[in-house]
């Protein structure tokens, strides 16, 4: 039972594309923001540190601090054009001397870089120089070109450019990010539309497949080579079913042509005898006759009732162990007569035990019997043998004879299946015997084979498992 | 004796009176299973014979109820001859059944049997007309001259000399004789009792064994 529709392949494959691409897109793009963030930070530091250098050239040209208050002018051009630069001079004694921001009052409790020394990209820090606002500060000592005297320099950088760029960075892979899980989402769908076409075209084709047009097979050269088990594997089914659905028309073919003839006769020779008055003896022989054709109309449904259990495993087999021999030898007795009639012999041959329902066992040694008989010519022997090893119990019926021509053993155990194909015969037995064999030895999980030399003996054997009970 | 038919099938039914009034039983025939009930309650019969697939009240329901106030003998008719079919209708108090189709001298004997109530007659020796048979000596003399049987031949002629003037099926000879429940296309039995024949009636004027036309044999002394 479904409880859920089932969804498409292509939308399920479809949306995992889309998450894929959404965690791909989503690892990547952190690491390039990383990436860019730490970039920039390190730009801006060299920055830093670069002005640093600029602001000593300019302070070793200044004669004293004086001149840096008169000549500020200097300072701020070299500051301006950097966006959030903030500059502090300080003299030794820590009064300001030059402030470019008037947010930033204090000074950064940091080391401060000798004036002999090149400040590196260890030595600045964050400084939150106003409430809510820090920047990556650095600071150094430059000397004036009155050497004697020291000034304390210290350039900072707010984030405030840098975080706006990484906003509009992250903003862009965020959207990147949407768009391209979309869009593989969409290719996905596409693709797999595309990609399961071979399916539908194997589904177009075997839906074509019908019960008249069961030979149709699907196009294995077509199939790409995934789904190439799968088209053989449905083929093989298919032959599988076309045997098993010619068998069951022919069977159905056969089984009407064997109906027909008994109720024919039945019809022709009740509505000729009732055409005239006829004598009391007349009616008798037509009774009797009928008589006949029913009890050969019975034999046939009885025999087909069997067959259609049987298929179904519907026919009870109690399994107990025989002696074969004896086994055998009552089915020599029961056919002694009709043998003696028609100068034939039957002799039981062997020894060894078979693990079979009595019953059934009789009746498909019978059947043989019955149809060695028949085709056994006057002064022979027909041969009851019985072969037990470790892995089986042979049964053999063999009778010499004219032979069955070689292209008719495979269907010998075919319902209504006969050697001789004008089917004049078919008063005396209604072909059903050999598959009803072939059915009580399936029921014994055994099996039943012929083999047959022209003009030479021909040999029926049934071949029962072993008494599992005794492994 | 007074049988009771109860079969919904018209011309099955006619016919299985027909030929039961023939083989001497007084017959009632009732077409549904409540008018078999009625019937099977209301007279003394002395074997009902009852179809299993009635409009109505089936057979099983017929033999259940009627089970409760009467041990009529009950032989059932069943077209399916699946083995729990059988099974229930002898579990419900049954006496016997046959499946459809089934030889009419089946029927009959069927029915002989189950009146005796009891066993066959195992007697040790018989005699008809001037045939002698001795079970136990298993000599058979006619007109005191000995006749020498096969073992089944024997066993053949054994069937036939217990059930004296009833007609036995080929099927039920072929079960009986060599134990061969199933039915056939060969004439086995009809190649034994020639063989029989040949030696119990052919140098005699009075034949024993007869063949009854469409139906089987049966052995009596005939006048």
């Amino acid at each position: 039972m479904m409880l859920h529709k089932p969804t498409s392949l292509a939308a399920r494959l479809a949306l995992w594309f889309a998450i894929a691409t959404f965690l791909t897109f989503a690892v990547v793009g952190s690491y390039l923001y990383r990436s860019l963030a730490g970039q920039l930070e390190y730009r801006d530091d060299h920055e830093l540190l670069g002005k640093i250098e600029q602001f000593r050239h300019i302070l070793l040209e200044m004669p004293g601090t004086q001149a840096i208050i008169a000549e500020q002018y200097r300072f701020n051009d070299a500051a301006a054009g950097h966006e959030g630069l903030i500059v502090i001079l300080r003299a030794a004694d820590g009064s300001v001397l030059l402030r470019n921001h008037s947010e930033a009052t204090g000074a950064p409790d940091m080391p401060i870089t000798p004036a002999d020394a090149v400040p590196g990209h260890e030595t600045l820090r964050a400084w939150t120089f106003a409430p809510g606002q820090t920047a990556r500060a650095v600071s150094a000592w430059a000397k004036l070109r009155d050497s004697s005297q020291q000034v304390q320099i210290i350039v900072a950088r707010t984030a405030s450019a840098r975080t706006a760029l990484l906003t509009i960075y992250l903003r862009d892979i965020l959207s990147a990010i949407l768009v391209g899980a979309l869009l593989s989402a969409l290719f996905g769908f596409l693709i797999v539309q595309r990609g399961l076409r071979p399916v539908r075209a194997i589904a177009g084709q075997a839906s074509a497949i019908t019960a008249q047009r069961l030979e149709q097979r699907l196009d294995a050269t077509t199939a790409p080579s995934e789904l190439q088990a799968l088209v053989q594997s449905f083929n093989a089914m298919l032959d599988r079913l076309q045997e098993s659905f010619q068998r069951l028309s022919q069977f159905s073919a056969d089984l009407a042509h064997d109906l027909r003839t008994p109720l024919y006769n039945l019809t022709m020779q009740t509505q000729v005898m009732l055409s005239q008055p006829r004598s009391n003896d007349e009616y008798q022989s037509l009774l009797l006759s009928g008589l006949e054709e029913y009890e050969r109309l019975t034999r046939m449904l009885e025999s087909m009732l069997f067959l259609a259990r049987a298929d179904n495993a519907h026919v009870p087999a109690t399994r107990v162990t025989l002696n074969a021999v004896s086994e055998l030898q009552k089915v020599a007795d029961y056919f002694e007569g009709v043998a003696e009639d028609s100068g034939v012999k039957i002799v039981v041959e062997g020894s060894g035990s078979v693990n079979a329902d009595p019953m059934l066992f009789r009746r498909a040694v019978n059947n043989l019997v019955a149809n060695a008989i028949r085709y056994t010519a006057s002064g022979n022997v027909i041969r009851l043998e019985a072969h037990e090893n470790p892995t089986q119990t042979c049964i053999c019926v063999v009778n010499p004879g004219a032979g069955i021509a070689p292209e008719h053993l495979p269907k010998l155990f075919d319902r209504f299946y006969r050697a001789d194909a004008a089917r004049s015969q078919s008063a005396s037995s209604a072909g059903l015997g050999l598959a009803i064999v072939q059915s009580i030895m399936k029921l014994h999980g055994g099996s039943a084979e012929v083999a047959s030399v022209e003009n030479g003996n021909t040999r029926f054997s049934l071949l029962f498992p072993p008494n599992i009970s005794k492994l | 004796m007074k049988i009771l038919v109860v079969e919904d099938e018209q011309k099955a039914g006619e016919y299985l009176r027909k030929g039961l009034t023939e083989s001497g039983f007084v017959v009632d025939w009732a077409k549904t299973g409540t008018d078999g009930l009625h019937m099977a309650q209301a007279q003394a019969y002395d074997l009902i014979v009852l179809d299993v697939m009635l409009p109505g009240m089936d057979g099983w329901s017929v033999i259940e109820q009627l089970r409760k106030t009467r041990e009529t003998p009950v032989l059932f008719l069943t077209a399916r001859d699946e083995l729990e079919d059988r099974i229930k209708g002898l579990e419900l108090g049954a006496d016997d059944y046959l499946i459809k189709p089934f030889a009419f001298a089946e029927l009959v004997v069927r029915i002989r049997t189950l009146l005796r109530r009891g066993p066959v007659r195992e007697a040790e020796r018989f005699a008809i007309g001037d045939l002698e048979v001795d079970v136990l000596k298993h000599r058979v003399t006619r007109g005191g001259q000995r006749i020498d049987l096969t073992a089944k031949e024997f066993t053949l002629l054994h069937l036939l000399v217990k059930r004296t003037g009833e007609v036995q099926s080929r099927s039920f000879i072929a079960s009986q004789v060599w134990d061969m429940n199933f039915d056939s296309d060969t004439n086995v039995v009809d190649v034994a009792i020639r063989r029989l024949r040949a030696k119990i009636d052919d140098a005699h004027a009075a034949k024993l064994i007869h063949t009854v036309r469409g139906m089987g044999y049966v052995l009596e002394a005939r006048p």
